[in-house]
């Protein structure tokens, strides 16, 4: 009977760490969801309004003032390539569709891609980053190794992402 | 079990109420009974330095010795701090952080002229802090010259200090071994930031203290940066600007820039002036180089004292 109250006890509160769990975090890539690549122990951050400092410091205030409402972020590595993905949630989807754009022109970039209801552009320059948009979810990754690879990996994280975002 | 008799309760109760009433006082609730005194800087050289052409290492050497040696600031035996920026996880290229290269060449200089401990530390943001002193290429890099690398992430880390001259702050926290060293260095990378349009040198200072976030949420952010700075002096400031951040400050990833320059000088608001010229901008127009200035922390209108 005790073991029975324990487990139970458990599971609550299992559950209740669960659903504790913010949606954006949610959405950030589980180890090997892109092959070979693990989290990096003790990278996750979430933050929501001014706490967005843990991850920009004084840089965040332009993510709130663009329409930013929370941002999980983590790290991955696969020997020693590191790759970062930022996945924000915006206060609607025009505001993420605005912010995409923004980011185009800070980077002058002329025309982004479209694939499965994610639009997206990727720069080389001084690093590989991935900007995409789906829905009221704006997110960035970057790869810190060799163009070539690093290219490809974006867009696999990328691609693991849309597909945990729902479709409408 | 020690007993307390009654006289015994009663200091100690005064005790506590007396501490807990002279922090009370303080403007941020942080200072109170051995608050450290400002830090001064050992000497002040008229002018700055630029070294320019050479890549980041022989920049910095060039510098160094154009100001009068490493000689003429750390002696045999010295603990010297280097305050670099290792706050991202960004490796060298993106303008960022620091270049690992100028810092390893600073550190050798340290060792060559006798100082006992070199340590490179930083307050990290991203986490976690060893992912980022690796990915940055400080760890590696400093431990060749002969230096130790160090997150400052606890706030065990950190004592109060004063400021006697500030408007803002007039107490904060700077990192333990700043406090302790013989000779401390600031050596930021010169780059964009969308709060104060630049991070160079008096900016970078804000990583020596434990709470960023009580300066973010001030009325001005400059002004804390210049009331930090008035206690906070470092002995030189060397301003990496082997590359440079014009877009996405702080953290990029941004448009860089190669300008190839190191720039070195005692006084922390002349190289931050200089600073600001390399992204087309007037000193005056970045509020806490101007603030500083103002509050006397140093010349807004500096002569390059050498070029080489």
């Amino acid at each position: 009977m005790k073991r029975l109250l324990l487990l139970l006890l458990l599971g609550i509160t299992g559950m209740l760490t669960a659903a504790e769990v913010p949606l954006v975090q949610k959405l950030l890539p589980a180890a090997n969801a892109v092959k070979g690549f693990k989290t990096v122990p003790g990278s996750l951050v979430y933050a929501k309004g001014d706490e967005l400092s843990k991850i920009y410091d004084g840089g965040y205030e332009l993510y709130t003032k663009n329409g930013v409402i929370d941002a999980a972020r983590q790290m991955y590595e696969r020997d020693k390539d590191y790759v970062e993905v930022t996945v924000h949630t915006m206060k609607s989807e025009k505001a993420a569709a605005d912010f995409l754009k923004y980011w185009q022109k800070e980077n002058n970039v002329k025309s982004a891609s479209k694939s499965s209801g994610t639009t997206f552009f990727v720069v080389t320059k001084p690093n590989v980053t991935l900007y995409f948009v789906k829905r009221q979810y704006f997110g960035t990754v970057s790869a810190f190794y060799a163009q070539d690879r690093a290219k490809k990996d974006v867009t696999m994280f990328s691609d693991a992402i849309s597909k945990l975002i729902p479709s409408r | 079990m020690k007993i307390f008799s009654r006289r015994e309760f009663l200091e100690v109760v005064a005790a506590l109420g007396a501490s807990l009433f002279v922090s009370g006082c303080s403007k941020n609730g942080q200072a109170g009974l051995g608050a450290s005194k400002p830090r001064k800087p050992k000497l002040s050289v008229d002018g700055i330095v630029v070294a320019s052409g050479k890549g980041p290492s022989k920049n910095t050497q060039a510098a160094i010795e154009a100001i009068g040696g490493i000689d003429k600031f750390v002696r045999k035996g010295d603990f010297v701090v280097i305050k670099p920026n290792i706050a991202w996880n960004r490796p060298p290229e993106s303008a960022a952080t620091t270049n690992p290269e100028v810092v390893a060449q600073l550190v050798q200089l340290c060792k060559a002229a006798g100082a006992g401990r070199v340590v490179v530390m930083d307050h990290v943001i991203d986490r976690p802090a060893e992912a980022v002193l690796g990915l940055t290429g400080i760890r590696e890099a400093v431990e060749k010259a002969g230096g130790e690398v160090k997150a400052v992430q606890q706030e065990s880390d950190y004592r109060t200090i004063e400021i006697p001259k500030g408007k803002l702050l007039t107490s904060d926290t700077l990192a333990k071994d700043i406090i302790e060293a013989d000779v401390f260095i600031n050596v930021p990378v010169a780059k964009t930031h969308s709060a104060t349009r630049l991070t160079l040198g008096l900016k970078n200072l804000m990583g020596c203290n434990w709470d960023r976030q009580a300066w973010h949420q001030s009325a001005s952010l400059e002004q804390c940066i210049a009331d930090y700075a008035t206690a906070v002096r470092a002995d030189l400031t060397v301003l990496d600007a082997t590359r440079i951040l014009l877009t996405n400050g702080p953290k990029g990833p941004g448009r860089t820039r190669e300008v190839d320059k190191v720039i070195v000088g005692t006084d922390p608001v002349a190289v931050d002036a200089y600073g600001a010229t390399l992204f087309g901008l007037k000193p005056k127009d970045v509020a806490h180089i101007l603030i500083a200035a103002q509050m006397g922390i140093g010349n807004i209108n500096p002569a390059v004292a050498k070029a080489v």
